[in-house]
């Protein structure tokens, strides 16, 4: 569960997140839509911890962002784009179990969870391997158990289909529904309208920091067709660029 | 806390010793440059000085005179006839240029001062000149001898030419006032002067150096590579992280020193038969000591810089000019004299470092100095220490745009 209350964020010289709300609830992906500039990767490093909110605060798993935040951050896993995180001279294995204990889990646990998540992704044939000689696809599927090695409950991936190919986007996807169906909490933010249709439960449309509008992803598919949501999609933007 | 400091101290070691760069740059080159270079200044000041021992060339103003009759006389001596004094000394070709005095013999033989009469000038700038200065002047005074004796039996200038043309000059006279070499005191004054120079000089920089790369790569490589956000997001505190950090940026740092004092050591042990520099266990120890907390400076400093940097070419930029910056006092105090050393020196940055590794080659080590640049150092590492937390910390710095 996440919830998002009235957020905003002031830099030295633009405004990038305006009063932001909204929720997460278990087992739901939220995507959220926005143009380069909108405050997406903003909104990610402050439920993150990484940045502090000049306004709003949040609960992540019933912990609070500015009072708990390392307990924050145990319950969060997080991928800034598609498959960065890692560090090339240590192995696969090295990579996890270093996240692993920096989320203060034993190494007992940890070696634990990492032969899980192999088996899950599949990556036994090289979890020995530096990843510096990892095909893209390869080191992706590492970020990914990268993020979640210690089992958090909500799950932050920033446009993780940022230049993907089909079948690197696919793994993406993948463990998203795979998150969905283990109960977590995902946000997913992307500027593809696509990808958000096709994988999230909920839309948050966000504009220059604003969010212009959420809606029901299954709703609006039922409503309309492919082609109408774009339209929508499109006009809501251009209406927030005037209201700006 | 201090259990993820060293998770982090663990990881960063074993990341950075797979690299073969920071492999090289960091332990190979310190370890060898140092004894390399003091064995080449020691070949060839040894070179220069048997050059000397050999034959001396010289070129003298007139040859009317008794003095250049003494040099043809003198089976050591070699006038040289050059028409470019100056070009000539500065290519080697010969070691002295004479002017002498059309009065000389007059002088002599009228029991005038005829001291003066002998003007020798020698080129600065080159090694071979100055390692040839003492044997000319004992020349010049084996002349003045010669001719001291002689002047009593002569009544004319041509009379005192012939006499000295004459004389068993390399018979019974060099055995008589036979050429004194204080084992080659020329030869140790030029080495020791490198030596003095080369040495703390090499050890600051490689205390620098060897963590001005890690630094960078621990701090804005990890934002370059994208993997700061990752680190940032887990479970474990800012402090741990950037103490983990230091810890390994000073392991690195204290590596390259301390394979510049093991350099050392063995070009101290292998030519300790011809050095005049040795180190006791206590003077071994007390450099160690030094070297140890001067590389836990520059870390700290060349850390808060990979910082603030945004990108590992932004840090090389900004370490850069440390280094050089570093290498300033040591260049200014090599002259320094041990003896002059005083309380307000040792508490200037770096000039201290200086000090006290001088103090220690010229084997007046004082516990004393030693420990109140310890003192310093310890402080310019909390300083420095305090600002890279704060820094590390700081929002405005970490996502700097
Ligand atoms: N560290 C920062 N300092 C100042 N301004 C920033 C910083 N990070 C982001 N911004 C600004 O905030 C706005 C939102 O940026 P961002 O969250 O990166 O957008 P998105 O991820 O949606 O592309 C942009 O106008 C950006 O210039
Ligand atoms: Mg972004």
């Amino acid at each position: 569960m996440i919830k998002i209350n009235g957020i905003s964020k002031v830099f030295k010289k633009c405004e990038a997140l305006k009063n932001v709300t909204f929720d997460v609830n278990d087992g739901e992906i939220v995507g959220l839509l926005g143009e380069n500039g909108a405050g997406k990767s903003t909104l990610m490093r402050i439920i993150s911890t990484m940045l502090t909110p000049t306004s709003g605060d949040a609960q992540i798993s019933g912990h609070d962002l500015l009072s708990e935040p390392e307990e924050v951050r145990k319950s969060i896993g997080i991928l800034f784009g598609s498959e960065v995180g890692l560090y090339e001279r240590l192995t696969a294995r090295e990579n996890l179990a270093y996240f692993a204990s920096l989320n203060g889990m034993s190494s007992k646990d940890a070696s634990k969870r990492i032969s899980e998540l192999a088996d899950i992704f599949d990556f036994n044939d090289y979890i020995d391997r530096r990843v510096g000689t990892f095909s893209r696809g390869m080191k992706q599927k590492i970020a990914i158990a990268r993020a979640i090695v210690h089992d958090p409950s909500a799950i932050l991936l920033d446009e993780p289909d940022a230049g993907l190919d089909f079948k690197a986007s696919k793994i993406i996807f993948d463990f998203i529904e795979m998150s969905k169906a283990n109960n977590k909490s995902i946000i997913f933010s992307s500027h593809s309208i696509e990808n958000i249709k096709n994988y999230s439960d909920r839309m948050v449309v966000i504009h220059k920091g604003q969010i212009i509008k959420v809606f029901d992803v299954h709703e609006y598919r039922e409503k309309y067709s492919d082609r109408e949501i774009n339209d929508i999609l499109f006009n809501l933007v251009s209406e927030g660029e005037e209201n700006v | 806390m201090f259990k993820t400091a060293m998770v982090v101290f663990f990881k960063e070691m074993k990341d950075l010793l797979r690299d073969k760069k920071t492999f090289i740059m960091g332990l190979l080159i310190p370890l060898t440059l140092l004894p390399v270079m003091l064995f080449i200044i020691d070949y060839s000041m040894n070179s220069s000085q048997r050059r000397a021992d050999d034959e001396i060339r010289i070129a003298v103003s007139s040859k009317d005179n008794s003095f250049y009759r003494f040099c043809t006389a003198h089976d050591d001596i070699k006038v040289v006839d050059v028409d470019n004094t100056k070009a000539a000394m500065e290519s080697g070709i010969i070691s002295a240029y004479i002017k002498v005095s059309e009065n000389i013999d007059d002088d002599i033989v009228k029991d005038k001062d005829y001291t003066q009469d002998l003007d020798i000038q020698f080129n600065t700038s080159s090694i071979g000149s100055m390692m040839s200065t003492r044997k000319i002047a004992y020349y010049r005074d084996l002349y003045f001898i010669l001719a001291q004796s002689l002047k009593k039996h002569v009544s004319s200038a041509e009379e005192l030419r012939n006499m000295i043309s004459n004389a068993d000059i390399n018979g019974a006279v060099m055995k008589e006032y036979p050429y004194t070499d204080d084992d080659g005191a020329a030869n140790i004054d030029m080495s020791s002067m490198y030596f003095n120079m080369l040495v703390p000089m090499m050890l600051i920089l490689y205390c620098c150096v060897g963590s001005s790369s890690t630094a960078s790569d621990l701090s804005a490589g990890e934002k370059e590579r994208g993997t700061l956000e990752a680190l940032l997001s887990t479970g474990a505190d800012r402090t741990s992280i950037i103490v983990g950090k230091l810890l390994a940026t000073t392991a690195m740092g204290a590596m390259s020193g301390l394979c510049t004092v093991l350099g050392l050591s063995v070009y101290l042990i292998v030519s300790s038969g011809t050095s005049s520099f040795s180190l006791t266990f206590f003077e071994f120890l007390a450099l160690l000591i030094i070297t140890l907390f001067t590389s836990m400076f520059f870390a700290a400093v060349n850390l808060t810089i990979g910082v603030y940097s945004k990108s590992s070419k932004e840090a090389q930029t900004y370490l850069m000019p440390v280094s050089v910056i570093s290498l300033i006092p040591t260049y200014f105090t090599y002259t320094l004299d041990v003896g002059s050393i005083n309380i307000e020196y040792l508490c200037i940055p770096i000039v201290n470092i200086v000090c006290v590794i001088k103090e220690i080659f010229a084997g007046s080590l004082n516990p004393l100095h030693i420990g109140i640049v310890v003192g310093w150092l310890l402080l310019y590492v909390a300083a420095a220490f305090s600002l890279t937390s704060y820094m590390f910390k700081k929002e405005s710095v970490v996502f700097r745009n």
